[in-house]
């Protein structure tokens, strides 16, 4: 398999029409992602966060003072 | 409490009492909406349907109910209009798409719109969304301070039945801003409550990890109202402080203010302004993960944008020709989007929901402060957000850009008016802890009674600008 049929097939498993890789808006939609990626941090340790247990509730968010006033 | 002079602009709970007094009735609430939406709908076009006939006999019957003393609260015959993407019993959701104009009428309430029916309010009709809620600009609606101006997005004709004093409640439903941003585009408020607080059943979902119900309001005072009755909770006193000694508020620049009209710039430094002369600390620091959140919040939009649109037309592509070219493209592309890109972003938000608890904790926040648009309102043949530098923006990306990392992390946000900029409306985002609304609705009451600004409706249609 060559590398442009791969992206064919590719295209086929997402049920989206092959010319739809050559539109230039899907070009600019998948240049905006790649910003978004960039800025995502892939591979960022900080991202290593993502792993630990974490209640998204923040439980353990009381302030290290106590609240403010209610 | 005085008698709504104005049947368009009196608070909820000022309109409630003067129900309870028989100064008006509830009959005259609806034909007073019905007659608004007459007149201003031509232009404004926020409006899909209109349940008037049903309206008026709900109306009956709640005036019934309180001349019997059967009391539900103060929702009890106060019209709210709908989104057409959440379900009212009767109505076709049609989700502003075309692939959907022959839907039949939904067979039942989405539990967010029955909460608000059981709490005694009357469903007046369905509103305007962007097609399947993904965008900003609300065509056809139209802009109550400049018609030529989009409402914004994508709740834009719940946010101008409310502005425009038709309705004092609509139910909008906000994935990267959809609540926030036509509040701030028309002058309203919002409130995006707490990820996964309010049922999405009935609800045509957009990007169901990040998808959130929640009302539009013209007071946060009225906003509460709603608010507690679409968690089902039982009608309770708004929240009140009388200033904000004590109250710590986290003003990042950076990211947040970094790229702003010079008039929203300037409307937005003196809302944080009068944050702090009515007792609250403003600490200026920055949230170092808010470009990382906006990115991972548009990497999972735009995934799982893709996943349900796609299903909506029935996973047929020739069909997926009906909806609006980006929307096709955004769907087409997205079905593209490795793997890998949208498990870095779950993996991502993940990390970023403990830094942003991680931040409110280390500098003891109660809130974090930021302007809920970089512009105000574009024009509708002209959807671009132009900078002094000469740079331009599509409307989409940035009306979304500071609104989207608050989607990311799932918190709770109030949006609010906070001025003027060329003669159209400002707004600010208040974002708290999850779960934490009463303090939040508390800080932006305060701030409100002293700023003023939801006192401002714009000119109806055929009246002359102020």
């Amino acid at each position: 398999v060559t590398a442009v049929p791969a992206v064919a097939l590719l295209a086929g498993i997402a049920g989206v029409p092959a010319e739809v890789l050559e539109d230039h808006e899907v070009g600019a939609y998948f240049a905006d992602l790649a910003d978004a990626m960039n800025q995502l941090g892939a591979g960022d340790p900080a991202l290593d966060a993502a792993d630990e247990p974490f209640d998204p509730a923040w439980p353990e968010d009381a302030p290290a003072e106590g609240p403010s006033q209610p | 409490v005085s008698v709504p002079t104005d049947l368009g602009h009196g608070t909820i709970l000022a309109t409630a009492a003067a129900l309870r007094s028989r100064q008006v009735r509830a009959i005259d609430l609806v034909q007073a909406a019905l007659d608004r939406i007459e007149r201003m709908d031509p232009v404004l076009r926020s409006w899909v349907v209109v349940d008037g006939e049903r309206a008026l006999a709900a109306a009956r019957d709640a005036d019934r109910d309180l001349a019997t003393g059967s009391d539900r609260g103060p929702l009890q015959g106060i019209p709210v209009a709908v989104k057409d993407i959440i379900d009212a019993a009767g109505l076709p959701t049609r989700c502003g798409s075309s692939v959907l104009r022959d839907a039949g009428p939904a067979a039942r309430d989405a539990p967010v719109v029955a909460r608000l029916r059981a709490a005694g309010a009357i469903v007046l009709g369905k509103t305007v969304t962007q097609e399947f809620a993904a965008g900003v600009l609300s065509p056809p609606a139209r802009n109550p301070w400049d018609p030529a101006r989009t409402p914004g997005g994508s709740s834009g004709g719940s946010a101008v039945a409310v502005a425009t004093g038709t309705v004092r409640l609509a139910l909008g439903t906000d994935t990267g801003g959809s609540i926030r941003i036509p509040a701030a585009a028309v002058g309203v408020c919002g409130y995006k409550p707490t990820f996964g607080s309010l049922p999405l059943a009935g609800i045509a979902p957009l990007a169901p990890s990040l998808d959130t119900a929640g009302p539009l309001a013209a007071s946060v005072a009225d906003l509460w109202v709603g608010w507690r009755a679409l968690a089902g909770l039982p009608p309770a006193p708004a929240p009140a402080r009388d200033d904000l000694r004590g109250v710590r508020i986290g003003a990042p620049r950076g990211f947040f203010r970094g790229r702003l009209q010079p008039g929203v710039a300037d409307a937005f430094a003196g809302a944080a302004a009068l944050f702090a002369e009515i007792g609250a600390d403003l600490v200026e620091a920055d949230w170092a993960d808010a470009a990382r959140a906006r990115a991972a919040a548009y990497v999972i939009n735009r995934a799982e944008t893709a996943e349900t649109v796609w299903r909506a037309v029935g996973g047929d592509a020739p069909r997926l020709d009906a909806v609006n070219a980006d929307l096709r493209t955004r769907v087409l592309a997205g079905r593209l989007v490795p793997a890998v890109a949208v498990t870095e972003a779950r993996r991502a938000r993940r990390a970023i929901r403990r830094s942003i608890a991680d931040h409110y904790r280390a500098h003891r926040l109660d809130a974090v402060l930021v302007p809920t648009l970089p512009a105000v309102a574009v024009p509708a043949d002209d959807p671009v957000v132009r900078f002094p530098d000469g740079a331009a923006e599509n409307a989409g990306v940035a009306f979304t850009r500071l609104t989207m990392p608050f989607n990311a992390t799932g918190q709770p946000v109030l949006a609010l008016p906070c001025g003027f900029a060329d003669g159209l409306p400002v707004g600010l985002q208040l974002a708290g802890r999850p779960g934490d609304d009463e303090r939040l609705f508390a800080v932006a009451a305060a701030w409100e009674a002293a700023a003023g600004w939801h006192h401002c409706h714009p000119p109806l249609p055929h009246e002359s600008a102020p």
